[in-house]
């Protein structure tokens, strides 16, 4: 069992093999080898740290998801929305229930998943953040996501204007 | 660690805590999610509007590649970036485009003479003259510095201009920065007048600058026209991608005429415009990165142009000459003779193709994956199962491996037949 402390000081325990699916605890345990002294995951709750653990749980025995993911970045497709429906396709039900959370959550987890190098969560999480944002006017996207409008009037009128010809 | 600076520590970590989490994810992760968002346009749209760091991050995401739907949108981001560049230099958003692409354009747009014209805008907002790379020439770098200065002085009207206007530019430029004495390139030629001196020692220096891209051209271009060597300069820009399929708006001439300002492309789709030998042996002087091209119904299309296209270009990994009906074997000996590295080859429907030009290519590159001759009546069956047992797919029927977009071949599992 390795023990975890959560940024609020508490210890979280988790079967070695179920955590080493994140690559920051793979380096650390190897690094300093088994030790009984907590791994501090200060940028991690503890509501969060549990999800990521259920996560990693569900996906115990999937060796192959540790492999690096195949690069979404560079490889892009001439077909729009096809990546992303391609990989919504791909995720299994534990997947879909597991993002229906508050989108404060899922950064929160987004956070914890790129903290502690856990390379498809990341995805995961960040195909559902994709996914939300289809469709959705500004003043839309800023509700879901709780994002304060910082632009100053004449900014806000400078980048419409800047990015007119997108509109439609 | 005392006690005031880990309270220090545990209050920023709170007050961190407290933002929205939208606010707290790092750069590098937004960059991810909006490459997500990045084929649906309006939503990524959406998303730099929403707040100052969203902007920041989002905007070269959309400005890498532009998807247009009206020909007014194309005019827009014209006039836009135009309305950024002042002074001369390249605006902050004209470095962001790496692919320009029509083809989400209704056809009747892309047919508009007018997208040429703001082709040719966009492209100028966004080139800047390469500097000179002295070096591999041997010359001192102060000299080329001090003439690369006055090169650049001439530099905006550089397109059609008359001897004589350039030679009193000329003069002015020079003897504004006193590079009389120390012009290495007019130094080695010694010259009477000294107006004259000056005039042909920067023509000389286009020329030169010329030889550092092409390595080989220099012979060549002195049997050329003074108004071609004015034209001459090195362009280079954040430019990668060009798609023109089917854009019978951007004429052969236009695009003749941008070709020294396209020489940083490394994908170019020209299918279906209507393009000549003439074009594509302009194009090729200047496109020396070229990586891809596709040349797809080019019915104009001879071997000639294939072959002027595989001398220059030697770079060339995808070729599509997918049904260029006037396509024989000597542009498939070309293809193996100059080529280093291709990897993926469309003739298509070219029936002056036979097993002779297919075994040529099929032998000549290890890294061969592809060389689709679907439909070519003078190809056998038996070279057919030879380029099976060499795992090369010999018919494909997806224009996939040719895409501007993909930046890697994926190696193709099965022939389709």
């Amino acid at each position: 069992m390795i023990k975890l402390m959560t940024a609020e000081g508490a210890v979280i325990s988790v079967e070695r093999d179920i955590i080493e699916q994140s690559g920051t605890i793979r380096n650390i345990l190897s690094d300093v080898g088994s030790t009984d002294k907590p791994i501090p995951v200060p940028n991690v709750s503890g509501p969060i740290l549990s999800k990521i653990i259920e996560y990693c749980r569900h996906h115990r025995n999937e060796p192959s998801r540790r492999q690096a993911k195949e690069s979404h970045g560079p490889e892009e497709s001439d077909s729009s929305d096809a990546v992303i429906q391609r990989a919504i396709e791909q995720m299994d039900e534990f997947d879909h229930q597991f993002c229906r959370v508050d989108q404060g959550t899922l950064f929160d987890i987004m956070l914890a998943a790129n903290f502690l190098d856990i390379q498809p969560l990341l995805d995961l999480a960040g195909y559902t953040v994709a996914n939300m944002v289809k469709g959705k006017s500004v003043e839309e996207i800023r509700s879901t996501f709780n994002i304060k409008n910082d632009f100053t009037p004449e900014e806000e009128e400078e980048v419409l204007r800047e990015n007119a010809w997108c509109e439609n | 660690m005392d006690i005031d600076t880990e309270r220090t520590v545990s209050v920023t970590r709170t007050l961190f805590l407290q933002q929205p989490a939208c606010s707290r994810v790092p750069p590098e992760i937004l960059l991810q999610i909006f490459a997500l968002v990045a084929p649906n346009q309006a939503s990524l749209r959406a998303c730099i509007l929403t707040c100052r760091q969203w902007n920041l991050v989002g905007t070269p995401v959309l400005w890498r590649r532009p998807q247009f739907h009206h020909l007014s949108s194309v005019e827009q981001f014209a006039s836009t970036l135009m309305a950024y560049t002042s002074g001369g230099g390249v605006s902050h958003y004209a470095k962001l485009v790496e692919t320009v692409s029509f083809i989400t354009l209704p056809e009747v747009d892309r047919n508009n003479p007018q997208l040429a014209t703001l082709l040719d805008t966009i492209i100028n907002c966004m080139v800047v003259p390469k500097p000179l790379v002295a070096p591999s020439l041997g010359i001192p770098a102060g000299g080329w510095a001090k003439h690369s200065g006055c090169r650049n002085l001439l530099l905006p009207p550089v397109i059609k201009r008359s001897r004589s206007l350039s030679r009193n530019n000329n003069s002015s430029g020079c003897s504004n920065s006193g590079c009389d004495d120390e012009d290495p390139v007019t130094a080695t030629r010694p010259l009477s007048a000294t107006d004259l001196q000056l005039a042909d020692g920067d023509s000389t220096t286009i020329e030169a600058t010329v030889a550092v891209s092409t390595g080989q051209r220099q012979v060549e271009l002195e049997g050329e026209t003074v108004l071609e060597r004015q034209v001459a300069t090195v362009y280079t820009s954040s430019l990668r991608q060009l798609d023109l399929r089917f854009c019978k708006g951007v004429r052969n001439y236009s695009l003749q005429r941008l070709a020294p300002r396209l020489a940083s492309i490394n994908v170019l789709n020209l299918a279906g415009g209507l393009r000549t030998d003439i074009t594509i042996a302009k194009l090729s002087q200047h496109m020396t990165d070229l990586r891809r091209i596709s040349l797809a119904w080019t019915s104009n299309l001879t071997d000639f142009g294939v072959s002027e296209l595989v001398q220059r270009c030697k770079d060339i990994e995808a070729l599509d000459l997918t049904y260029c009906m006037q396509i024989e074997d000597t542009s498939m000996l070309a293809i193996a003779h100059n080529l280093h590295s291709l990897a993926a080859l469309s003739v298509a429907y070219c029936a002056g193709v036979t097993d002779i030009g297919v075994r040529e290519v099929a032998t000549k590159f290890p890294g061969l994956q592809i060389v689709n001759v679907a439909k070519c009546l003078r190809v056998t069956d038996r070279m057919r199962r030879q380029l099976a047992q060499r795992n090369i797919v010999y018919a494909c029927d997806s224009f996939d491996p040719f895409s501007i977009y993909r930046n890697k071949l994926q190696p193709r599992a099965k022939n389709i037949q």
